[in-house]
C-alpha cells in the first residue's frame, strides 16, 4: 500500500503533522560500528526520539563484522551519543533507548552473517510490538555495496515479511566512480529492489538552508521574476573546507574533489538553484525538474576542459596558525599523486530561463574557511545616475544564501550614505537563522532518516539524476585523461586556490566572492 | 539583561520605542553583567510580537521567567500587560528591559524586547492603543491570555486586543467553571470565524489541545487499522482518568476520537461522584466515554482505556503517562511501548504555539464536539 494511502486509512492521524507518521520500524546500520553511525546515525536517532517524531515501536540494529555484542554496542552508542548528540542524554529515557539497540556480528561478505541477522530481526520484531517494516542503511565502503545488496536478497532480507510491510535501503555516496560504475551499482540494487524503495542520501540535501532554497524562490513573489537571464549576471556555488584528507586518503586519493563534492553536493545545489518551478511538491515531480537541470547542462567538450574546468593540490601551508602538509605528503598519498584537492568549473544551464548565465562552482580542502554558499549576482544597474561614473562603479546586488556554518542568506543593496553628499555605499541586509529562531537547527542526517521512515524520498538521488549527474562528469574526466598532466597547480594550504582559479573566472571580467 | 529580564528599566510611556532603541546601542554596557567569554556579540532577535495579558501583580509574578523560556525558543517583541484594578496607581506605568540568552559560544547572546506595561484601576482601556503602537509591523502577532478567567471574560478589553492580532492563546485547563468557559470559548471562536478580522483570521490555539498531541499521536499509532483492523470500527468503551482542574483536556480528547469517527453525541450526566458520561451514536450502535476525574494529581489526562470487540474477544488498550517524560502504551498482555513526551511546562507549549501559522481545523471540530459535550452539562 503507497505511503499516503496508508495514512489516509488511518482517520485518526488526520491533522497530525506528516513528519509525526513514521511507522514502527526497525533501522538495520551496515557498519554500525563505523565512523557514520557513531558521529552521525545513532545521535540523530536519539535526536528524534527526543523530539518525539520516532515511531512509538523501534529497533536499531548494527550489523559489521566489529566484535560487539547488544552490551558493547550500547555502550558504544552512550559514548558516541555523549560526545556527538546536539542534546544530552536524559538518564531515564535513555535507559530506555538503549533497550531498542541491537547487535549482529558478520562481515558484509559472509552470506551466513545474513541468515543469522534475519533471524535475529524475527525474533526482536515481535517482542518489540515491530510488524516487519525495516530499514537497511548501507553504511559500508563502496566496493562493498553490491555483495551487500546481493547477500540481504538471498537472506530474504530485500522484501516485506509481510503484505503490508516496507523494506526500504539508504545507500550512501559515493554512487559509483564514473558513469559506467554507477549503471552497474544501480543495476544491481535494481535486480533486488524496486526504485521507490532506494533511497540515495545526500546529506547536503538535508540542511535547513538548502531546503530553504526552494521555499525562498516559491514561496516569495519577489525573487522568482528576477530568477533568469535577463536579471542575473552569474552565479557562484561554493562548497570550502579547512580539513585536509585527514584519515581518508585511501578513498580520497581514487576519488578526489570533483568526484567527492561536484559530482553530487555542488550539483544537487545547483539543480535547487537554476530548476522551474515545480507544479507539485510531491517527491516525484520535484525530482523530475531537478533531472531536468541536469539535462540542461553543457557538456563539457574534451578540447574545452582546460577552458572552463581548473584543478589543483593543496600544498604546505597553515592551517588556524599551525603548518600543515602538502596534499603529497599526507598518510597514506602517492608522493607523484594527480588526485584534485581542488576544482573551479565555469558551466552553463542551457535552457531558455539560464541561456548564457555561467555558473561558476568551486570547492577543495585546505581552504581559509568552511563555507558553503550558493551566490546569485544580479546585473550591474545602468551606466547613468548614481552609476554613471566608471571610476567607481556600483557594486552589483547579490544574493547569497550560505548553507553552513552561520545558515542564513543575505542580499548586498546600495544605499545612501548619511550626510548632506549622495555617496553610494553598499549595505547586506542579513538574515541568520540562529539569530531569528533562536534554537538550534536540527542535523540533516535527522530529517532524512525521519524521511525514509516515513516513505518520503523528495530529498534523495533518483537513479537517473544519479546517472545524469555522472555523464556530465565523465566529460570533464575524459578532458583531464587527454591532458595527461604530470603535475597539477598548486595552492598553499589556507589560500582560497590556485591562481589558475582566479584567471578563470577573471577572464570573464567577474572575481570569485571573498566568503 | 538576564534570562529573566531583571534590571527592567522604569520609562515613560511615550518614550517605550526610543528606550527599546537604546537597549541596543550599548547593550552589554547597559547590562552591567560582565559577558561571558566568546558571548559579547548580541544580537537583537523577532520572529512576532507577543501580547501577554496578566489580570493581576499576582498572577504575573511567574511570568518573566516564562518569558524567558518562550523567547529563548521563539524570539520576539513581548509586550506584557498587567491588570492591577485594585492597585494604588490609577495610571499606566511601563518598563522596558532586554531578555537574553547565550546561543551558543560562537553566536554570543540573543536578545528580544520586553515591555511591561502596567495598568492601574482606570488605565485599562489605555492598553489597546499603546500596544498597537508598540507592535512591529510585518511581523506575526500573537496574544497569549494567561488569566484563568477564559478570554471573552475580559470583555472589551480582550476583544479589542483580539482584534489586532492573528493568533489567540489561551489555556483551558484550571479554568475555575469549565462548562461556562467551554461554552463561551466556543460561542467567542464561532463569531470569531464569521467576523475574520484579525485574530479571527482563525488562529485559535489552546495549550490544553497541545498537551494532548503526543496522546493523539500514540493512540493514533496504536489503533491504526493496518494493526488493528476492529479497533476503530467497533469500539466499546473509552474511559479518561484526568487530574483536578483538566476536564477539557478529556472533553478535547474524547471530541477528537468523536470527529474523526464521525460519531454524533446524544447526551451526557454526571454520574454521583466525579465522573461524567458522554453517550454517542456511531456506526457500530450506542458507545460511552467516561471521563473520570481523579483526587489527586496534575492537571492533565492520566490514563486512557479504550475497548473494542474483535469476533467475540473482548480487547483493550490502556494508555498513561509514566513518568514526566513518556508516555506509554500497552495492548492486551503485550508489553508497552514508550514514547518520548516530556511534560511541557506552559511556556514550552506556547513557544511551540508561535511559530504556527496555519489553522487546524481538527482543534475546531474537536472544540465544536467539546462546547456539545459541555452543552449537555449546562442543561
Amino acid at each position: 500500500m503507497p505511503d499516503a494511502e496508508a495514512r489516509d486509512a488511518n482517520p485518526l492521524t488526520s491533522g497530525l503533522s506528516r513528519t509525526l507518521l513514521p511507522d514502527p520500524c526497525t533501522l538495520v546500520i551496515f557498519g554500525g560500528a563505523g565512523d557514520l553511525s557513531r558521529r552521525k546515525l545513532l545521535p540523530a536517532v536519539w535526536n528524534l526520539l527526543l523530539d518525539g517524531v520516532l515511531p512509538s515501536s523501534y529497533a536499531v540494529v548494527g550489523f559489521a563484522r566489529t566484535d560487539h555484542d547488544d552490551e558493547s554496542f550500547r555502550e558504544l552508542a552512550t559514548e558516541s551519543i555523549a560526545k556527538h548528540s546536539r542534546r544530552p542524554a536524559e538518564p531515564a529515557l535513555f535507559e530506555e533507548f538503549l533497550r531498542h539497540l541491537f547487535w549482529v556480528r558478520g562481515g558484509f561478505d559472509d552470506p551466513a552473517a545474513y541468515v543469522a541477522l534475519s533471524e535475529r530481526l524475527e525474533k526482536i520484531e515481535p517482542a518489540l510490538g515491530l510488524t516487519g517494516n525495516r530499514v537497511h542503511y548501507l553504511s559500508v565502503p563502496p566496493s562493498a555495496m553490491g555483495t551487500c545488496v546481493g547477500h540481504l536478497q538471498t537472506a530474504g532480507l530485500t522484501t516485506p515479511t509481510e503484505g503490508r510491510a516496507f523494506t526500504r535501503i539508504i545507500i550512501e555516496k559515493p554512487i559509483g566512480h564514473d558513469l559506467a560504475s554507477a549503471r552497474a551499482l544501480n543495476a544491481e540494487c535494481a535486480r533486488v529492489f524496486d526504485e521507490s524503495q532506494i533511497y540515495r542520501i545526500d546529506h547536503y540535501l538535508g540542511k535547513e538552508t538548502v531546503q530553504n532554497l526552494m521555499v525562498m524562490r516559491f514561496a516569495n513573489a519577489i525573487f522568482e521574476p528576477l530568477w533568469n537571464q535577463k536579471y542575473v549576471d552569474h552565479v557562484q556555488i561554493t562548497v570550502a573546507e579547512t580539513e585536509g584528507v585527514g584519515t581518508r586518503a585511501g578513498y580520497y586519493e581514487e576519488s578526489g574533489a570533483l568526484r567527492d563534492m561536484v559530482q553530487n553536493h555542488i550539483l544537487q545545489l545547483l539543480c535547487l538553484t537554476a530548476m522551474e518551478p515545480p507544479w507539485s511538491l510531491s517527491g516525484e515531480v520535484v525530482r523530475d525538474h531537478k533531472l531536468a537541470v541536469l539535462n540542461c547542462l553543457r557538456p563539457i567538450d574534451v578540447r574545452e576542459v582546460e577552458r572552463h574546468v581548473v584543478r589543483a593540490q593543496y600544498a604546505a601551508g597553515f592551517h588556524a596558525g599551525i603548518e600543515v602538509p602538502g596534499y603529497r605528503n599526507e598518510d597514506r598519498v602517492r608522493p607523484d599523486s594527480r588526485t584534485e584537492t581542488y576544482v573551479a568549473v565555469k558551466c552553463f544551464v542551457d535552457n531558455w530561463r539560464w541561456s548564457g548565465v555561467p555558473f561558476y562552482l568551486r570547492t577543495g580542502k585546505r581552504l581559509p574557511k568552511r563555507a558553503s554558499e550558493i551566490a546569485v549576482q544580479f546585473k550591474e544597474v545602468p551606466p547613468i545616475l548614481f552609476n554613471a561614473d566608471a571610476d567607481s562603479p556600483l557594486e552589483p546586488n547579490v544574493l547569497a544564501l550560505r548553507i553552513q556554518p552561520d545558515e542564513g542568506l543575505s542580499l548586498r543593496i546600495a544605499t545612501k550614505l548619511p550626510g548632506p553628499k549622495v555617496r553610494v555605499y553598499p549595505v547586506k541586509m542579513d538574515f541568520r537563522y540562529g539569530a531569528t529562531f533562536g534554537e538550534q537547527t536540527p542535523e540533516a542526517y535527522e530529517r532524512l532518516l525521519l524521511d525514509v521512515m516515513a516513505g518520503d524520498a523528495t530529498l534523495f538521488m533518483r537513479r537517473d539524476a544519479v546517472e545524469a549527474a555522472w555523464r556530465w562528469v565523465d566529460g570533464v574526466l575524459e578532458g583531464w585523461k587527454a591532458q595527461n598532466l604530470r603535475w597539477l597547480p598548486q595552492y598553499g594550504a589556507g589560500t582560497w586556490g590556485p591562481v589558475e582559479a582566479d584567471r578563470l573566472i577573471e577572464a570573464d571580467g567577474r572575481k570569485w566572492r571573498t566568503l | 539583561m538576564t534570562p529573566e529580564g531583571a534590571g527592567a528599566k522604569p520609562v515613560d510611556v511615550a518614550a517605550i520605542e526610543r528606550e527599546l532603541a537604546g537597549l541596543w546601542a550599548d547593550p552589554a554596557a547597559r547590562s552591567g553583567e560582565e559577558a561571558a567569554p566568546g558571548a559579547d556579540a548580541v544580537t537583537r532577535a523577532c520572529m512576532s510580537n507577543l501580547v501577554i495579558w496578566c489580570g493581576s501583580p499576582e498572577e504575573a509574578r511567574d511570568l518573566p521567567s516564562e518569558i524567558g523560556a518562550i523567547v529563548e525558543k521563539h524570539p520576539a517583541r513581548v509586550l506584557l500587560l498587567v491588570g492591577d484594578a485594585r492597585g494604588a496607581s490609577p495610571g499606566l506605568e511601563a518598563s522596558v528591559t532586554a531578555v537574553c540568552h547565550v546561543a551558543g559560544p560562537e553566536r554570543g547572546r540573543v536578545c528580544s524586547e520586553h515591555v511591561t506595561l502596567e495598568a492601574g484601576r482606570d488605565a485599562e482601556r489605555s492598553l489597546p492603543p499603546t500596544v498597537r503602537a508598540l507592535l512591529i509591523g510585518d511581523l506575526p502577532s500573537a496574544l497569549w491570555w494567561t488569566s484563568a478567567e477564559p478570554p471573552p471574560g475580559g470583555g472589551a478589553l480582550f476583544q479589542e486586543l483580539a482584534s489586532m492580532v492573528d493568533h489567540v492563546i489561551w489555556d483551558s485547563a484550571g479554568w475555575s467553571d469549565p462548562v461556562r468557559g467551554m461554552l463561551t470559548v466556543t460561542e467567542w471562536a464561532a463569531a470569531a470565524g464569521a467576523v475574520r478580522t484579525g485574530a479571527m483570521q482563525g488562529l485559535l490555539s489552546d495549550l490544553a489541545w497541545r498537551r494532548l498531541k503526543p496522546w493523539r499521536w500514540m493512540v493514533s499509532q496504536a489503533l491504526d487499522p493496518r494493526l488493528e483492523p476492529f479497533a476503530l470500527r467497533s469500539l466499546e468503551e473509552i474511559e479518561i482518568e484526568h487530574g483536578p482542574h483538566a476536564l477539557p483536556h478529556a472533553w478535547f480528547l474524547i471530541g477528537w476520537l468523536a470527529s474523526r469517527l464521525g460519531w454524533l453525541p446524544r447526551g451526557g450526566k454526571v454520574a454521583p461522584g466525579v465522573e461524567i458520561d458522554f453517550g454517542f451514536d456511531t456506526e457500530a450502535g450506542p458507545i460511552v466515554a467516561r471521563a473520570c476525574r481523579l483526587g489527586e494529581g496534575a492537571a492533565e489526562v492520566a490514563r486512557v482505556r479504550i475497548a473494542w470487540r474483535e469476533g467475540g474477544t473482548r480487547r483493550e488498550a490502556t494508555f498513561s503517562r509514566a513518568g514526566a517524560d513518556r508516555l506509554e502504551a500497552a495492548l492486551d498482555a503485550a508489553p508497552p511501548r514508550l514514547l518520548a513526551a516530556p511534560r511541557l511546562p506552559r511556556a514550552a507549549l506556547v513557544a511551540r504555539q508561535l511559530p504556527k501559522r496555519f489553522r487546524d481545523p481538527v482543534f475546531r471540530e474537536s472544540l465544536a464536539l467539546a462546547r456539545a459535550m459541555a452543552e449537555t452539562l449546562s442543561s
